[in-house]
């Protein structure tokens, strides 16, 4: 919630975002990245005009990161921002005290237009509220006159209080209670990256041809994908020489405003870990589908996903933990979370869904993309977005090999689904 | 355009090779042109921390000088004169000494860390020895150090060449071992009883050999080394 003091305005870090600044390092933050590729070039200029003018609409992001004696919090950024050319390799960690202190970049290629955000900040949803509002902005001050609909908000509105929520508070807490314990899951291989490098593949494919395998086998494109996933790496697995034959899991982020109704621009997801365990013997892949398919349907019950975040608002309303210096609790975090929390999954598909814009914007507008940034344990993740019907996959990677990416795009071609692939290397 | 004859996988216009299994692009119809413009920017070979060497540097320094003025401050009130802190403050100056160069340095660092070390180091001892009398650095000492970093340096370039490799480096470790032992006992031996003869170093020369010689046995022998590895295999 927003609250006063002195002329500066301030916030608390919401529930999942108390758990970023204290993971992060100089050497990896924890990022994403949304960007739209335009039709024609974009102009440096405009867009830093735009992201100006669209910023005081949203205060929630125009902060900057500081620290309290017990938590961190986040406080009113007045500077100008500046949009940089998107030069060097996607999502770096945020350096001390770049572009003035704010926590996500706006970056400029020949036709793309880039949001890299601090995870901190928000999740992939009010991410993408905010790039929205951005390059309709853009697309206002080159002429075309965009409309306030489908999720573009008006940037000479005051902001709504409901947007700067942390709408983790909503969530019911009577003495619900939810185990942490999970098993440990399989790591895939690599050779690690020198510090600030991500290199990434990006597939694009048709909406209609993945809905269409999807549905032979009655599953949706997130489980189709993520069973897809799971199943490369099962058979990448038993290829390998493992003693311990450990569970394939697969980190999905769950969107929780279908849940609890909020406006929230904030971060407000969970996630459910879904996999197959090859102790249990081996799998075909339709039995991975329907493995995948019925799991998802039964984690995202908001019974395991509200017990599973009530467990962690307690943890971080409990006095002691309160109480605790904020080194203290930054240790203990990082601690936690690079020998326990990383290991608890295989990898993540994040599916944002279907960009829905004003048909003026979309019209403007090639296709969508997301990434994520590198994660801490040297693995390769996946970000899923669509536009109209392309759906673009970006594989983003800290590790030399591209077994992950490779064995999964070979199975989608051999499903009968055409890809077409780009990437940032050489 | 070129699909990748591995993967199957339709390549951009302004892929080289394809970024899934390196196969690189043969279309006769529509060879690779390294003008396009690419997706996205290439992603650089190495891309180093953005930390100011000048900040790091001062910031060690006034790490460094604190202690030193404290020490300083204590002799003097102690004693009225500088008796022992000179000894701290002169460590204090090698430890600054030695991280100049891993800090300001982007080439070569390795051999600028081991001269600056080496010297930093003889710097310090020599203080010791003017300080508290004697003839130690000059005969023992400083010969000793001289051939440490000079053997540091070259073991380091060997590696860096490929020259040694695997069980090879620790055979060349251990080797090195025995000839800085071997110069401490003559130079030693030689300076106290003016005879040039081993001594205790031969309990150190001859299992640090045996076990060189053994591990460059098996770094030589490719079918030892792997009978080696199907046995001891975890």
């Amino acid at each position: 919630m927003e609250e006063q003091r002195g002329v500066r305005q301030w916030f608390r870090l919401d529930n999942a975002a108390k758990l970023y600044p204290a993971i992060s390092s100089v050497q990896w933050t924890s990022m994403f990245r949304l960007s739209f590729v335009m039709m024609e070039a974009v102009s440096p200029q405009r867009l830093e005009e735009a992201v100006n003018q669209v910023l005081p609409r949203f205060p929630a992001f125009r902060v900057r990161l500081r620290k309290g004696l017990f938590w961190y919090y986040l406080e009113e950024n007045s500077d100008r921002f500046r949009v940089t050319e998107d030069a060097g390799h996607p999502c770096a960690p945020l350096g001390q005290g770049e572009n003035s202190g704010y926590l996500f970049r706006v970056k400029y290629g020949v036709r793309r237009i880039s949001l890299e955000m601090f995870h901190a900040l928000a999740d992939g949803t009010g991410g993408l509220v905010f790039l929205k509002c951005i390059v309709a902005q853009y697309l206002r001050l080159q002429g075309t006159p965009v409309p306030c609909e489908e999720g573009v908000l008006d940037p000479r509105c005051p902001p709504n209080p409901e947007e700067l929520e942390d709408a983790y508070r909503k969530i019911p807490l009577d003495g619900v209670h939810a185990s942490r314990r999970e098993e440990a899951a399989y790591q895939m291989p690599g050779t690690p990256d020198p510090p600030h490098t991500l290199r990434l593949i990006l597939a694009q494919m048709s909406v209609a041809e993945v809905k269409a395998r999807a549905s032979v086998y009655g599953a949706t494109i997130t489980e189709y994908l993520t069973a897809v996933m799971v199943f490369t790496l099962w058979q990448s697995q038993q290829r390998g020489h493992w003693q311990r034959r450990l569970p394939v899991k697969v980190s999905v982020p769950v969107n929780m405003r279908k849940f609890i109704p909020t406006r929230t621009v904030r971060n407000f997801a969970f996630y459910l870990n879904v996999g197959i365990d090859p102790k249990l013997g081996t799998y075909t892949f339709e039995e991975t589908v329907q493995l995948i398919h019925h799991a998802m349907r039964y984690g995202m019950n908001p019974k395991f996903l509200f017990a599973g975040i009530a467990t962690n608002v307690a943890s971080e309303r409990n006095i002691l933990i309160r109480l605790c210096p904020l080194p203290v609790k930054n240790f203990v975090l990082s601690f936690v979370y690079h020998r326990v929390g990383e290991r608890l999954f295989t990898t993540t598909l994040t599916n944002v869904g279907a960009v829905r814009l004003p048909s003026v914007m979309a019209e403007q507008i090639e296709r969508a993309e997301m990434m994520l940034g590198a994660s801490s344990s040297y693995r390769s993740n996946c970000a899923a977005i669509s536009l109209r019907d392309k759906l673009c996959l970006t594989f983003t990677r800290d590790i030399a090999e591209t077994d992950f990416e490779r064995n999964m795009l070979r199975f989608l071609i051999r499903e009968g689904i055409p890809v077409r692939v780009s990437s940032n290397q050489e | 355009m070129s699909y990748c004859v591995h993967c199957g996988v339709e390549l951009a216009p302004s892929e080289a090779r394809c970024p899934l299994c390196q196969t690189p692009v043969v279309d006769p119809a529509a060879p690779y042109d390294p003008t396009l413009p690419r997706e996205f920017p290439i992603r650089s070979r190495e891309q180093r921390l953005e930390i100011n060497p000048w900040t790091t540097l001062a910031l060690a320094a006034v790490l460094l000088s604190v202690p030193a003025l404290i020490c300083l401050l204590i002799d003097l009130l102690a004693n009225g004169r500088l008796v022992w802190s000179l000894y701290p403050i002169g460590a204090f100056g090698m430890i600054f000494l030695g991280i100049l160069p891993p800090v300001t340095l982007r080439k070569n660092v390795f051999f600028w860390t081991v001269a600056a070390d080496v010297g930093a180091l003889c710097l310090y001892l020599w203080l010791v020895q003017s300080l508290s009398g004697g003839e130690w650095f000059q005969t023992v000492v400083f010969p000793v150090l001289l051939l440490l970093g000079i053997m540091l340096v070259a073991m380091a370039s060997s590696i860096r060449q490929g020259m040694l490799k695997g069980l090879g480096i620790p055979a060349m470790g251990l080797l090195l071992i025995c000839v800085v032992t071997l110069a401490v006992d003559l130079l030693i031996t030689a300076t106290l009883t003016a005879q040039v003869r081993i001594t205790w170093s031969a309990f150190v020369m001859i299992p640090c050999g045996i076990i060189s010689a053994m591990l460059w046995l098996v770094h030589r022998n490719r079918a030892l080394r792997s009978e080696l590895k199907r046995k001891l295999h975890l």
